[in-house]
Parts: structure tokens; C-alpha cells; sequence
């Protein structure tokens, strides 16, 4: 890989409004779009968290093949469940497809939004939030998220005040694929 | 933004309506009318921009095949800044091969801007309105071209004026590596629909613009391995040639692949015609293209829009199909000998991604 190549990132998302995030994140590290790859849920809203929870599995295992430097970036909204269901259905799925759940150390980011990426989006564009509340209205039609993006970033580097929990616990998984 | 084109009585298109979102992908069968819908945009632009002549732009054999009439209607509505206008022409064929406006119209939230009618006793009269909406003067035309082109730019008709630099700044091309002429004769200040002259387009717009190679240069490195520059070399007069470096050698332009020129062709649309207050029309951009290079492009479109600039796309390519058509397709259909009709994608409880609904003849189909 020549030096100051970023690795390969596979962005695993719901919807397009996910994808702008992310990937304006990781044009702020450094990454081009032509070292990425966004796999997006096809058949467009409502059925997203399904494609996600489906398709983690083999994205994990061609990561795991380790034919280039990748790192993987999945971003589930938990709408009505918590972090921790959403997880635990991630790790379901893995477990199911056969293979090891993902280790500490693998360059996996599981992202879970809640209640959605509208609540992260509405926060980072300086507004207090709820969890339990719907941000989709306010939030509006889809953006580049290039100065949402600059302050999720910063916030992760520093401190987040008042950063609903969700955002918060994105922090470290932004870190294991060298986002943070 | 242009929101809506309606036509009526043009080719497969009766009381047809397509309503456009700042990107959306078009898609459907072969022969549903996709690229005739857009066509109309690109007409009517001439018309009214460029002041051709009705008889250039519009044949009496484009009248839709099983309908009798002899009048077609237009309506374009284009918001700009907040404004909303709404462009309106009847046009009628008389006679062997002659054809006139009936009626033109420009409207601004819904109040006149330009009034031009053929009067009963056979005058074809103009009603000029100010920004203001009084009325301005009246005056006789000709029927067979757009009065509005004609207008002088007036310190009391600045809205009609934005209106008409706005439709200026729409852009309806098809990428043909084939056609491109790598030797410019002169600078061009507008592609063609074939981009057969984009290297005199080229030529103009490294003129205007200072450092626009720059942001260009970076995203072509990217896209086609081993690019550094491009150059216009002086072969005459006013003749340049443009030659392309890729790696330590130059390059004619027609020496590169299909798929290199189209590339090229791709980033510079994007950093000359997909910009805030802009429209770019692309029918098929994929031909040619590899799969590496279609999402990384897509993308940048992506922020362009979000930007402020105003895509179509046509496309059957899965690529751009699985990308976008939840988001913002529009699906045309045709049964033969009826109209052809448009509506957004609708979501479905299938999980079957959209061009594999394509390819098995379900599109968009609601359950």
C-alpha cells in the first residue's frame, strides 16, 4: 500500500442520509472516495436495518479475508429499540453466518444512531435532543453533513457536552477504524 | 431548479407530467419517452435563450401519432432563489410544414411577467410586464420565435432576465467518446448535446476561470491512473489540440480509451456544469465507464446537489439504478401506441434490489 494510503472502508448503511455523514467523517481523515465503498440498503426506507443486520455478516467475513487493508464502518438506527439490542442482533448475525463475534482489536465500526442519524445530525447542528424523539422533520431532506461531520469528529477528539448517549458511545468504535 | 416539465401532444408525451427533485434518476423500458421528456427542457431553452426559430425546434411529424390536433402545449416551472416561475407555450402547425406560437406565457409566483397571444383578428400581440407586475408596453412580434429571447435587459425587468440566465444554465448532453474531437477550432461557450466539441468548451472555460484545471486535476488523477495534465497545444492560428499526459507521455486526446475520454468528459461536466444554480441533464453517463469508477463519481454528484445544483440522470445502469432509485428514481412506462407515463419509485416489501426488480420487468411496481 503506497504511504499515506488510507485504507479500503466498506460503509455498511441504512440510507443516504447515514452515508453523507460518514463519509464526509472520513474525507475529513483523509479518505478519497475512491477508497471507499458504500453498500446501501437498495430498497429504500423501512427496510434498511434488515439489509444492515443481513449483510454485516459478509462484509465481516471479506475483512476478514484480508486480500487489502480495509476497515469496516456499519451504521444500524435503533428507531424503537436500544444500543444494546442492536447490537446484540449484530452479534446474532455474526454468530449465526458461522464466524467468531468481532474482536476489540478488528477494525469494525458498529454505529448505532438512536432514536436515528437525524437525532446525532439534529445535535451536531447545535441543538439539544431526546432519544426518544423522532429528529426526521427537522432534520430535513438529505445534506452534505460536511460541518456536522467536522463537529462529530471534534467532539470525539475532546469532549461532547450534553451529546446524547448514542453519539457519545460512537466515539470508540470511530477509533477502532482510525476515525478518532 | 427546474420542478416540473409538462408537454402535451409531443411525440409518446399527452398531458404528460414529469416533476423533478434536485437529483433524480430516470429509468424505464426502452422506447417510454425518457429521453424525450428532457429533450423538451432542452428545446424550449433554445427557444427562449437562444431565440431560434419554432420551425427549427419543433416538427409537425413530432405531433403524437394517434392524436389529431395540431396545437402542443409546454409548461416548464423553474424556482430560482425562491421564486417560483412557471413558463407556458402553445404552439400550432398550420398550413404545409408552418408552425406558430399561439400563446406565451411567463409568470412569477403566479403573476405575469410576459403576455404574447395571437389576437382574434390575426395580430400576434406582446404584453410586457415590469418586476412589479404593471403593465409595460405592448408591441406586434413574430409568432415563430420566443418574444423573450429578444428582451433587452432592462433595470425593470430583472426578473424575467434572471429567469432566462437561469434556463441558460441547463445542460442536456450524452457522453459519445466517439464523436469527441480532440481539435478545437475555437472556444465554444456551450457543449453540445454530443459533447463533440467539449475540448472548444474546455478551451472557454480555463479562460473564464482561473485555477479551474486545479480542482479538476484531482479528481481525474483519481479516476484514471497515471493522469497529470492537460494541455492545448497551438496548431494554428486559432487551432489547439488537446493532448493528455498520463504518466511521462503525452497523449492525443482520441489516442486514450473510450472509457478514459468519458471519464475526463465526466469531471469536467462535474466541475463546470454541476454547481449551485445549474441543471445538467446526462442521459446514460455510465456507457463506458467502469464499475470501479461509477460510485465514487455518483457520489460526488451526491454533494454537488446537496450544494445546490440540480441533476438528471438517465440510466440502466445497475450501479446507478441500486444507488439512487429508492432515493429519487422516476420510472417510465409505455404500453405501445398509448402515452407515456412517469411516477416516483415506490417502495415495496420485496428486498430485491431495484435492477434486479428491473431486469425482471417489476419496476417500480406497487403491490
Amino acid at each position: 500500500m503506497p504511504p499515506n494510503r488510507k485504507p479500503y472502508a466498506v460503509l455498511l448503511v441504512e440510507d443516504t442520509q447515514q452515508e453523507s455523514l460518514l463519509r464526509q467523517a472520513l474525507y475529513l481523515k483523509g479518505w478519497t472516495r475512491h477508497d471507499m465503498r458504500i453498500v446501501k440498503s437498495p430498497a429504500g426506507a423501512g427496510s434498511g436495518k434488515a439489509f444492515v443486520l443481513s449483510q454485516f455478516p459478509s462484509e465481516l467475513r471479506e475483512l476478514r479475508r484480508q486480500l487489502r487493508a480495509a476497515v469496516l464502518l456499519a451504521v444500524v438506527d435503533a428507531d424503537q429499540q436500544t444500543t444494546g439490542e442492536v447490537l446484540a442482533a449484530l452479534k446474532k448475525s455474526v454468530a449465526d453466518s458461522g464466524q467468531a463475534p468481532v474482536a476489540s482489536e478488528e477494525p469494525v465500526a458498529r454505529l448505532v444512531p438512536r432514536r436515528n442519524v437525524e437525532t446525532w445530525l439534529w445535535f451536531l447542528q447545535g441543538h439539544l435532543v431526546n432519544e426518544g424523539e423522532d429528529y426526521k422533520n427537522k432534520v430535513g431532506e438529505v445534506g452534505c453533513w460536511k460541518d456536522e461531520a467536522a463537529r462529530w469528529l471534534a467532539g470525539c477528539a475532546s469532549s461532547f457536552d450534553n451529546a446524547p448517549p448514542s453519539l457519545a458511545e460512537s466515539c470508540a468504535e470511530l477509533q477502532r477504524v482510525g476515525l478518532s | 431548479m427546474i420542478t416540473r416539465i409538462y408537454a402535451d401532444n409531443y411525440k409518446s408525451l399527452s398531458n404528460f407530467t414529469l416533476e423533478l427533485k434536485s437529483l433524480s434518476l430516470i429509468l424505464g423500458e426502452n422506447g417510454t419517452g425518457k429521453t424525450t421528456a428532457v429533450e423538451v427542457v432542452d428545446k424550449l431553452r433554445r427557444l427562449v435563450v437562444e431565440g431560434q426559430s419554432l420551425g427549427d425546434l419543433f416538427a409537425r411529424k413530432s405531433c403524437t401519432r394517434w392524436d389529431e390536433r395540431l396545437q402542443q402545449k409546454y409548461e416548464l416551472d423553474l424556482t430560482e432563489q425562491g421564486s417560483e416561475y412557471r413558463y407556458l407555450l402553445t404552439l400550432e402547425f398550420w398550413g404545409v410544414d408552418g408552425c406558430r406560437i399561439l400563446s406565451e406565457k411567463l409568470l412569477l409566483g403566479g403573476k405575469p411577467l410576459f403576455e404574447a397571444e395571437l389576437a382574434g383578428d390575426g395580430d400576434f400581440q406582446t404584453q410586457l410586464y415590469r418586476d412589479d407586475h404593471s403593465k409595460g408596453p405592448k408591441l406586434l412580434s413574430d409568432w415563430e420565435r420566443s418574444g423573450l429571447a429578444r428582451l433587452q435587459a432592462r433595470h425593470d425587468n430583472t426578473k424575467l432576465v434572471r429567469f432566462r440566465q437561469r434556463l441558460n444554465e441547463v445542460f442536456w448532453v450524452t457522453v459519445d467518446p466517439w464523436g469527441m474531437k480532440g481539435r478545437s477550432e475555437s472556444e465554444d461557450a456551450r457543449p453540445d448535446p454530443t459533447l463533440s466539441n467539449w475540448v472548444s468548451w474546455y478551451r472557454h472555460v480555463l479562460q473564464e476561470e482561473n485555477g479551474f484545471f486545479v480542482g479538476l486535476q484531482k479528481d481525474v488523477e483519481q479516476a484514471i491512473p497515471g493522469f497529470r495534465d492537460l494541455q492545448l497545444s497551438k496548431v494554428g492560428s486559432s487551432q489547439r489540440d488537446l493532448r493528455v499526459q498520463l504518466g511521462s507521455h503525452y497523449y492525443d486526446l482520441m489516442e486514450l480509451s473510450e472509457g478514459q475520454r468519458t471519464l475526463l468528459v465526466l469531471y469536467i461536466l462535474l466541475h463546470r456544469a454541476i454547481r449551485s444554480g445549474q441543471t445538467l441533464i446526462l442521459d446514460e453517463p455510465e456507457n463506458f465507464v467502469t464499475l470501479r469508477e461509477m460510485q465514487p463519481w455518483l457520489t460526488a454528484v451526491q454533494d454537488r446537489v446537496a450544494e445546490g445544483a440540480q441533476v438528471v440522470l438517465i440510466s440502466h445502469h445497475p450501479e446507478f439504478v441500486n444507488y439512487l432509485a429508492a432515493d429519487c428514481g422516476i420510472v417510465f412506462s409505455r404500453e405501445a401506441g398509448t402515452p407515456a407515463r412517469a411516477k416516483r419509485w415506490e417502495e415495496s416489501e420485496s428486498t430485491l434490489a431495484p435492477a434486479e426488480l428491473m431486469a425482471r420487468g417489476l419496476l417500480g411496481a406497487a403491490e
